[in-house]
């Protein structure tokens, strides 16, 4: 069985099955086009920590047999797009905000669609529900907009109904 | 010309393209840079001599790597006009959904439109990124019916230009009253009236370039009125690609041929997508009736999206008269199939990706074999397919094609419908649905369903499912049990109307195998199944384990 060499950015070698990270589109591309038959062939993964890539290997071990992912337009509507989490990612996902926002660039990093799906639902899910200021907080960012942007921005959305 | 600089030109004539060969110049091992706007690129593992050019006699440099390039996040505006030089900034990228425009994007997309508007008062990235979604699913509606009570209505038009300078919204729905003088005697009103007209005129030239979807509605008394609405939309022709016409016409002078579609002066050649929602409340003369519909089944030839809402016989019958109508269309949509529905439908020469028809009682029995000839017809096109039956076809049996591209299913049974749908068989499956035979990539399935309001919930599948059982089969032809899997479809959603309840979930019985045969449908209700199912199994073990233990 073919292994691929991954090497954090804490510079830790992690020994993959070619058949498991076969979701990761960078990693993928990197096998098909310049050939690892090396076995000592090492790929550096330099924005991704050795325990972000045991949780993304270990999500991808899980996700191995799936279909591949129908292409949902992220500009569909909210009623088209589907925020459904089956229990075993419901479970994998639960985990400490700096962590899962790890995770999250790994999966961006190396093209893992269902992971970076499955984050991003997360994500979006701690955001409904919470106003602007509580959004701040819980993500620690700065407020840039003056109050005069804040009111042009009200008094825009006031306009703007849904199609 | 240092590295990045020399990455960010490679980048600019290779973008998307995942392998760089790069001749004459040797690259350093995980050399890695941050580009302007965001963009990032990153050399992933050694460079090494390009193969198969190791030919005796000849140097050469040439030499493969492999990047990973990422697009940042970059305002439309400089995209055109972007300059050379770069950011010096060499630090590593972090992340907070507040930081990362393309990861932002992804999440706001899971976001509802409410949710949306409150994040663009975060800060100004989640503005911008927000904005920009929300200007695609946002549309602006100016109803000017009501303009007899007032002049507050037309005010809007100066106020929306005044506090939306900044943001232009690409739909827009105008709701017109009619502007014939004669029928507003009232020298205000005609005095508001003649305001609005100008208002108008001078709002589209202000924002009409912005515009690509539009629903014109309104009713017209007069050729005067039609001319104010086609002259909208002549203001609007450079721009629009989706439109619906919502008039309703009141005809109170005869001369039809005013009423002719002015196609020296309107060109819609961007329309990618048109409904036809108009209505004749008082019967005008045939001729000018005639003259108004076809002029518009000749302005629309070239859409890809056609959906009818009313008038389906004069507006079909207009298409019929063309050797080739809508050579380029790909949907229909219809709220009443009849038979001169098919008779288009068969004239058609573009295969078709989505079809929608409503109210199938209106068929007559022989039509149903025309109807499984046009699904056969498009079926290895179709994508999208509805249907809503209505009315008992005693005992009408409808043959579903195999249909290897179809991804929407979505099948509606009025309380009297008696239609049974059932695909082509095989040694042991009579009639009943092989998904991975019949529809191998079906993602969403949609049941509808409006049984007689005497039923409780529980009972509905019960007394009215056999309608609908075929897509849930457990048995062959021989009654011996079956196992049916569909692992392709993501959504399920078999619905009945409760009168006073609006829309419920079906309620299948506890021991049905839905979730055997959908594993991949993880929605509220499948999991809260998967969760009592899991439960239920546990109990059962600890029973059985228990016994010995008592024995």
């Amino acid at each position: 069985m073919p292994f691929v060499n991954l090497e954090s950015s804490d510079g830790d070698l992690v020994k993959v099955d070619v058949d498991v990270i076969k979701c990761s589109v960078t990693i993928n591309a990197l096998i098909e086009h310049l050939g690892l038959e090396d076995d000592n062939e090492v790929v550096p993964l330099q924005n991704v920590g050795t325990e972000t890539l045991h949780k993304v290997l270990a999500w991808a071990k899980h996700h191995k047999d799936d279909l591949p992912s129908v292409d949902d337009d992220e500009d569909d509507p909210p009623r088209e797009r589907r925020t459904d989490i089956t229990t075993w990612d419901a479970n994998f996902i639960k985990m400490e905000q700096i962590q899962l926002f790890d995770l999250i660039l790994a999966a961006n990093y190396l093209d893992i669609s269902g992971l970076l799906d499955l984050g991003c639902k997360i994500v979006a899910d701690m955001i409904k529900g919470k106003t602007a200021d509580e959004i701040r907080t819980m993500f620690n960012i700065v407020n840039d907009l003056t109050p005069q942007e804040q009111e042009q921005i009200r008094k825009e959305n006031e306009w703007c109904e849904e199609k | 010309m240092d590295l990045t600089h020399y990455l960010n030109e490679l980048v600019k004539r290779m973008l998307l393209k995942r392998v760089a060969l790069v001749n004459g110049y040797r690259l350093e091992k995980n050399c890695r840079r941050k580009l302007k706007y965001s963009d990032k690129i990153a050399l992933l593992g050694k460079v090494r001599p390009r193969r198969g050019l190791n030919t005796p006699g000849i140097k050469h440099e040439s030499l493969n790597g492999f990047f990973l390039f990422k697009e940042g996040y970059r305002p439309i505006e400089r995209q055109n006009a972007e300059d050379p030089s770069m950011t010096g900034d060499e630090d590593s990228v972090e992340f907070t959904p507040g930081q990362n425009h393309l990861i932002l994007s992804h999440i706001f997309s899971y976001l509802t439109f409410n949710t949306l508007k409150r994040a663009r008062l975060v800060c100004t990235k989640w503005d911008e990124e927000a904005v920009r979604i929300l200007k695609k699913k946002s549309t602006v509606s100016f109803n000017f019916r009501d303009l007899y009570e007032g002049p507050i209505q037309p005010m809007r038009l100066l106020r929306y230009i005044k506090e939306m300078k900044n943001l232009q919204l690409p739909s827009l729905t105008l709701d017109l009253p009619p502007f014939t003088a004669v029928n507003n005697p009232d020298p205000q009103e005609a005095e508001l009236l003649l305001k609005l007209a100008d208002d108008l005129t001078w709002f589209l030239s202000d924002r009409g370039s912005h515009i690509t979807r539009l629903n014109l509605e309104g009713r017209i008394f007069s050729r005067s009125d039609y001319k104010i609405h086609l002259g909208i939309l002549i203001k609007l022709q450079a721009t629009l690609c989706d439109l619906e016409l919502s008039w309703n016409f009141d005809l109170r002078d005869e001369s039809s041929q005013d009423y002719a579609f002015p196609t020296e002066d309107l060109h819609l050649n961007k329309l990618e997508a048109f409904t036809f929602s108009v209505r004749f409340g008082r019967t005008p003369p045939v001729i000018t009736q005639r003259t108004i519909i076809s002029s518009w089944a000749a302005a629309v030839q070239g859409v890809k999206t056609f959906q009818v809402n009313y008038c389906e016989q004069e507006f079909l019958t207009c298409l019929l008269r063309y050797e080739q109508p809508f050579p380029k269309l790909e949907a229909f949509t219809t709220r009443s199939t009849q038979q001169i529905v098919l008779d288009l439908l068969f004239k058609l020469t573009n295969p078709l990706k989505m079809l929608i028809l409503n109210n199938l009682g209106r068929l007559e029995p022989e039509n149903f074999a025309r109807l499984e000839n046009l699904l056969l017809k498009h079926a290895d096109t179709l994508e999208d397919l509805q249907f809503m039956d209505d009315v008992s076809h005693h005992g009408q049996v409808l043959h579903l094609p195999v249909l290897p591209r179809l991804k929407r299913l979505s099948v509606g049974c009025v309380q009297f419908s008696d239609l049974k749908i059932r695909f082509p068989s095989a040694q042991d499956n009579k009639d009943v649905v092989d998904y991975e035979r019949h529809l191998p990539r079906l993602d969403a399935l949609s049941l509808y369903m409006f049984p007689c309001s005497s039923y409780a919930l529980p009972d509905v599948w019960k007394v009215e499912g056999d309608k609908l059982e075929n897509f849930f089969p457990t048995r062959d032809r021989n009654g011996a049990p079956i196992e049916t899997r569909c692992v392709t479809l993501r959504k399920l959603d078999p619905r009945v109307y409760v009168p006073g309840h609006s829309w419920q979930p079906v309620e299948f019985h506890p021991d049905f195998p839905l979730t055997r045969m959908f594993p991949n449908v993880w929605n509220e209700w499948m999991t809260k199944r998967r969760r009592e199912e899991s439960l239920s199994r546990t109990r059962n073990d600890m029973e059985a384990n228990s016994e010995p233990g008592q024995g």
